[in-house]
C-alpha cells in the first residue's frame, strides 16, 4: 500500500509513512543515540527522504529495510557532526548488588552497557535485537561485512554479559556465600 | 547467564525502551517540515545557478558545474568555508593547548594554506575511503587533534584491532578550525598491539593530525569533601566524582512530595560548569574550590527531572548530587483483603543510596537515605540495617518498618571490618549480625534494645566454605563451617536463650542455607564453595548426621534465587526450572518425599515473576516482576502487578498495592 502510494507521489504518504513506520524508526535513532529530539528529527528526516527518493522501492519488505538503513546512516551522520561525542550518562542507573535478582535491575544494568558500547557496535545490536534484521541486511545498512557483524554482535554481547555480572561482583556478595 | 537468555533480555530490554519513548510527531509536521525543505531546495539551486554562472563565466571551470550534481549534499557534509580559513598550523602545534598530553603520533597532507588545485577538490559524491595514519598502543586516555581545509568534513577514527571496532572519533569540518577530541578511560584494550587510527577525507583537502596521551594518573578522582544535604531534605542521587570534558547529567524521577529540586555540583579543574534542569537557565559555577555549591530548581512530584551539566573550557571532575524537599516515599492502590500475618510480613531493599522498604500489605513504601547500605532479613517490625564507610567503619542499625525512623544502633566497628549480613528475630525480639574482620568473621546475637551484644560463633582462618542462616520458627540461629584440614564444624544457637552449643561434624561444606525448618537444614554443598562446580542441594538433620541429596550436580547458577518455604504439607524447596523466551518456570520440590510440581504461574507476560526472599507464613510464596524496591533513579516500570501464591491451596492475590508498574511513564526530554 505504502510502496505504491510512494510511486504515484500521493500525499497522503507522508501520513502513511508515519504511521506504518514512525515508532519504529524513532525507535531505532533513540536506541541509537539516546537522544529523543535528535531521534524525531531523524524520522522527519528519513520519511521526508522516503517521500522524495523512495518511489523505486518495489515491495513493502525492501522499503522497511531501507528505511531503516537511511535512519540508521542519518543517525551515525547526526552523531559525526557534533564536533565532539557527547554522551548524557544516566548516572544512577546502576542496579546495587541486592537488587540484582530483579529482571528490572537487570534490564537498566542492561541498558547502561549498551549506552557504553561504541556507537556502530550499538547500531549493529540495535538492528539486530530491536529492529529483527538479518545479519546481511545489517552488514548492507551498516556498510560492513557480514563476517564484520557478527563479530561486532558477538563482542557485544560478550561485554554486555560481562556488564551484567561485574556490578555484583563485590565483596560483600562473596562474604555471604564465601 | 545462557546466551540465549541474554539474547531474550536484550530484545525485552530494548522494546521496553522503545515502547516507554513518547511518540508526538504528526503528519502535519511532516508536511511543514517538507515545505520548509522544498523552499530551500529552490533557494539552494537558485544560488547554486547563480554560482555556476558566475564560476563559468570567470573562470570557465568545469567543477563548478558538477555543483549541479549535488542537489542533496552527502550526509555527514557541510558546505565549503565561505570566507578564506586560516592556514593549518603544524600537526605537532595543534595540541599546544593540551601541556598534559605527550605526542603519540603526527599526520600531515597538503599545504597550510589549503588544496593546491581547488579544482581537485571533493565533488559531491566522489569516492571517500578512510586512510590508515598509523598505529598507537596507549596506556592512558588521550586526545585525537584534527584540522582540515577542503570540502566536506574530515573523520578521524581509532579502531581496536582485537574487537575489530571504532570506539572513539573527532568530526572537523574542513573550514581551517581545528577539533579535538578526548577519550578520558583507561585504554579499551590492554592487550592490544597498538589501535588503529584511520582518517576520512575528501580527495584534495589539506589536513593535520595529532594524537596525544595523558599520563594514567589523570583518571584518578580528587577526594571531594564530603555533602551534607540540606536540612529535611532527601537524597535523590549521587552520581560520584566523574571525569567530563563535555556534558553528563542526571535522569532523575522526583518523590510524589516533592516541590523542589536542590543540585549540590563539587568540581575541580581549571574550567567551569553550568547546571540546569530541562527547559531552565543554566547557572554557571567556575571550580576554584571543591566545596559543594547549591542551584535549586522548580520540580514536580513523581515526574522525571534531567538535570544537565554542561562543562566550559577544560575538562574537569564533577559530582552531581540531587536532593529533593520531600520524602522518599511511593504511594500505591490500597491492598487487597489478606490474612493479617500475611499482610504484616516486612519486606527491605536496598539501592545504593537507600533502603527501601515497606509490609506485604502496605501500600506505602518508605526509603531511608543510607549509601551502600545492606539490609538483613526484617522480622515483625524489625530492620537490622548494616553500612560501611572507609572513614567512620562499619555500624548496624535498627529500623522500625512501621515508623521508619531508625531506632538505635547496635553495633559498630572500625575499618576495614565490615558487617556483611544480619537477621531479626521477631520472636525473641534479637538481632543476629555477620561481621568480617582481619582475621575471620564473627557472629553476634544483640538484643533489639542493644543490650547484651555477644559473640555466639567464630570462623577463622581460610575455610571452604562457611555460612549462616536464621530457623523459620527463630528456634536457632546456625553457623556452618568447614576447613581442609581439620573438618567441619557447627554452632546452633539457641534462640530462646542464646546458649551455642558447637560440635563436629564430617567434612561436607554447607555452602549456602535456604531454609532451616523442622530440624533440617537444607543447603547446597560442594567440595570447595569458591570453586564454580556443580554443586548438589541436601537436606541435612540439624544436629548432625547423613544428609539426603535433593537435587544432584545442579549448576550453581540455577539455584541463584532458590529458597525453603514452610507449609502444612511439609517444607517445600522452590528452585529455577526450565527457562523460556519470556518467562521462568519454578519449581517446587517438596523435601520430604522428593516429589516435584511446578508453581502455578500467572498470566504470560513480558516480565517473568520471580519469588521475592521474604518471609511470609507457611504456603505462600511472593512473585514479583522486576523486585519490590521504588527508588527514585529506578521506578517501578516495567513491572508486573506482584502476586502472593499459596503452595498448597493455589490461592492468588494480586497485590496492587506494591510497586508495579505496566504502562508507559513519562521520561524526560533533553
Amino acid at each position: 500500500m505504502t510502496v505504491e502510494a510512494l510511486r504515484r507521489h500521493r500525499p497522503e504518504t507522508l501520513g502513511d509513512l508515519l504511521e506504518a513506520y514512525g515508532r519504529e524508526l524513532q525507535a531505532v535513532a533513540y536506541l541509537i543515540l539516546r537522544d529523543r529530539t535528535d531521534a524525531e528529527d531523524i524520522v522527519v528526516e528519513t520519511l521526508l527522504t522516503a517521500f522524495e527518493r523512495g518511489g523505486s522501492i518495489r515491495d513493502e519488505r525492501a522499503l522497511r529495510a531501507w528505511l531503516i538503513r537511511v535512519a540508521t546512516n542519518h543517525a551515525l551522520g547526526q552523531r559525526r557532526r557534533s564536533k565532539r561525542v557527547v554522551r548524557l550518562e544516566i548516572v544512577p542507573d546502576r542496579a546495587d548488588i541486592g537488587d540484582l535478582g530483579s529482571d528490572s535491575s537487570i534490564k537498566l544494568v542492561l541498558l547502561d552497557g549498551i549506552a557504553d558500547l561504541p556507537l556502530q557496535m550499538r547500531a549493529a545490536l540495535v538492528l539486530r535485537y530491536y529492529a529483527d534484521l538479518s545479519v546481511e541486511e545489517i552488514a548492507a545498512t551498516l556498510g560492513k561485512s557480514p563476517n564484520t557483524i557478527k563479530a561486532q554482535l558477538q563482542t557485544a554481547l560478550d561485554r554486555l554479559r560481562v556488564h551484567l555480572a561485574d556490578p555484583a561482583d563485590s565483596s560483600l556478595v562473596e562474604a555471604r556465600h564465601a | 547467564m545462557h546466551d540465549s537468555r541474554t539474547e531474550d533480555l536484550l530484545r525485552r530490554t530494548l522494546r521496553v525502551e522503545a515502547e516507554n519513548l513518547a511518540f508526538t510527531l504528526t503528519t502535519s509536521l511532516l508536511e511543514q517540515r517538507l515545505a520548509e525543505r522544498r523552499r530551500r531546495t529552490r533557494a539552494n539551486r537558485r544560488w547554486l545557478a547563480a554560482a555556476a554562472i558566475a564560476a563559468l563565466a570567470f573562470t570557465g571551470g568545469v567543477a563548478a558545474l558538477t555543483q549541479f550534481r549535488g542537489e542533496v549534499p552527502p550526509i555527514g557534509a557541510s558546505p565549503s568555508p565561505s570566507a578564506s580559513p586560516s592556514p593549518l598550523p603544524e600537526a605537532s602545534a595543534l595540541l599546544s593547548g593540551y601541556p598534559e598530553a605527550t605526542l603519540r603520533l603526527e599526520h600531515s597532507v597538503g599545504p597550510a594554506t589549503g588544496p593546491l588545485d581547488p579544482g581537485s577538490s571533493a565533488a559531491p559524491g566522489a569516492s571517500i575511503t578512510p586512510v590508515e595514519v598509523g598505529q598507537v598502543k596507549f596506556t592512558g586516555p588521550f586526545v585525537i587533534a584534527v584540522a582540515c581545509i577542503g570540502q566536506g568534513d574530515l573523520l578521524a577514527e581509532v579502531r581496536s584491532p582485537n574487537f575489530g571496532f571504532v570506539y572513539t572519533q573527532a568530526v572537523a569540518p574542513c573550514d581551517g578550525r581545528p577539533v579535538f577530541s578526548e577519550y578520558l578511560a583507561a585504554p579499551l584494550d590492554p592487550s592490544s598491539p597498538g589501535d588503529t587510527i584511520a582518517v576520512t577525507v575528501s580527495p584534495g583537502a589539506s589536513w593535520r593530525l595529532a594524537v596525544g596521551e595523558y599520563p594514567a594518573s589523570i583518571l584518578t578522582p580528587p577526594d571531594f569533601p564530603p555533602i551534607a544535604l540540606t536540612d529535611g531534605w532527601n537524597l535523590v542521587s549521587d552520581g560520584g566524582a566523574t571525569l567530563v570534558s563535555t556534558k553528563t547529567g542526571a535522569h532523575v524521577t522526583m518523590p510524589e512530595s516533592a516541590t523542589r529540586a536542590g543540585v549540590l555540583v563539587q568540581c575541580q579543574g581549571a574550567g567551569s560548569v553550568s547546571v540546569s534542569i530541562t527547559g531552565s537557565a543554566a547557572t554557571d559555577l567556575t571550580c576554584e574550590t571543591t566545596d559543594a555549591r547549591r542551584v535549586e530548581f522548580p520540580a514536580v512530584g513523581g515526574q522525571p527531572l534531567a538535570v544537565i551539566a554542561t562543562v566550559h573550557g577544560e575538562r574537569l571532575w564533577l559530582r552531581l548530587v540531587v536532593e529533593a524537599d520531600g520524602d522518599i516515599a511511593s504511594t500505591y492502590a490500597s491492598a487487597p483483603p489478606m490474612p493479617a500475618a500475611l499482610a504484616a510480613a516486612p519486606y527491605a531493599v536496598p539501592d545504593a543510596n537507600v533502603v527501601a522498604f515497606g509490609t506485604v500489605g502496605s501500600s506505602r513504601q518508605r526509603s531511608l537515605p543510607m549509601t551502600n547500605a545492606r539490609p538483613g532479613m526484617p522480622a515483625g517490625d524489625l530492620l537490622p540495617v548494616a553500612s560501611f564507610d572507609q572513614t567512620a567503619g562499619a555500624r548496624l542499625d535498627l529500623v522500625s518498618v512501621s515508623t521508619g525512623e531508625i531506632l538505635r544502633t547496635l553495633a559498630s566497628a572500625p575499618a576495614p571490618s565490615l558487617i556483611f549480613d544480619s537477621w531479626a528475630d521477631a520472636t525473641h525480639q534479637q538481632v543476629y549480625y555477620a561481621l568480617g574482620t582481619a582475621t575471620g568473621s564473627e557472629f553476634h546475637r544483640v538484643s533489639a534494645a542493644g543490650t547484651g551484644d555477644t559473640i555466639v560463633a567464630t570462623v577463622d582462618g581460610q575455610p571452604t566454605g562457611f555460612t549462616a542462616e536464621l530457623a523459620f520458627d527463630d528456634s536457632v540461629f546456625v553457623v556452618d563451617a568447614c576447613f581442609a584440614a581439620t573438618g567441619c564444624t557447627r554452632t546452633i544457637v539457641d534462640g530462646a536463650t542464646g546458649v551455642a552449643r558447637r560440635f563436629e561434624r564430617p567434612s561436607e561444606p554447607i555452602c549456602h542455607i535456604f531454609g532451616i525448618v523442622d530440624g533440617m537444614i537444607v543447603g547446597s554443598t560442594r567440595p570447595v564453595c569458591r570453586d564454580e562446580s556443580p554443586t548438589d542441594v541436601i537436606a541435612v538433620p540439624l544436629e548432625g548426621g547423613k544428609s539426603r541429596v535433593l537435587i544432584n550436580d545442579a549448576v550453581g547458577a540455577s539455584l541463584d534465587g532458590a529458597f525453603v518455604v514452610p507449609t502444612s504439607e511439609g517444607p517445600k524447596f522452590v528452585v529455577t526450572g526450565p527457562v523460556g523466551a519470556d518467562a521462568v518456570a519454578w519449581d517446587v520440590l517438596d523435601i520430604r518425599s522428593g516429589e516435584k510440581a511446578l508453581l502455578p504461574e500467572g498470566p504470560a507476560g513480558t516480565t517473568p515473576l520471580i519469588p521475592a526472599e521474604i518471609r511470609l507464613p507457611d504456603g505462600w510464596v511472593l512473585l514479583t516482576g522486576g523486585g519490590l524496591g521504588d527508588f527514585p533513579w529506578q521506578r517501578a516500570f516495567d513491572r508486573a502487578t506482584p502476586i502472593l501464591v499459596n503452595l498448597v491451596s493455589a490461592e492468588r492475590i494480586e497485590l496492587q498495592n506494591l510497586p508495579h508498574w505496566t504502562g508507559n511513564y513519562p521520561r524526560p526530554t533533553g
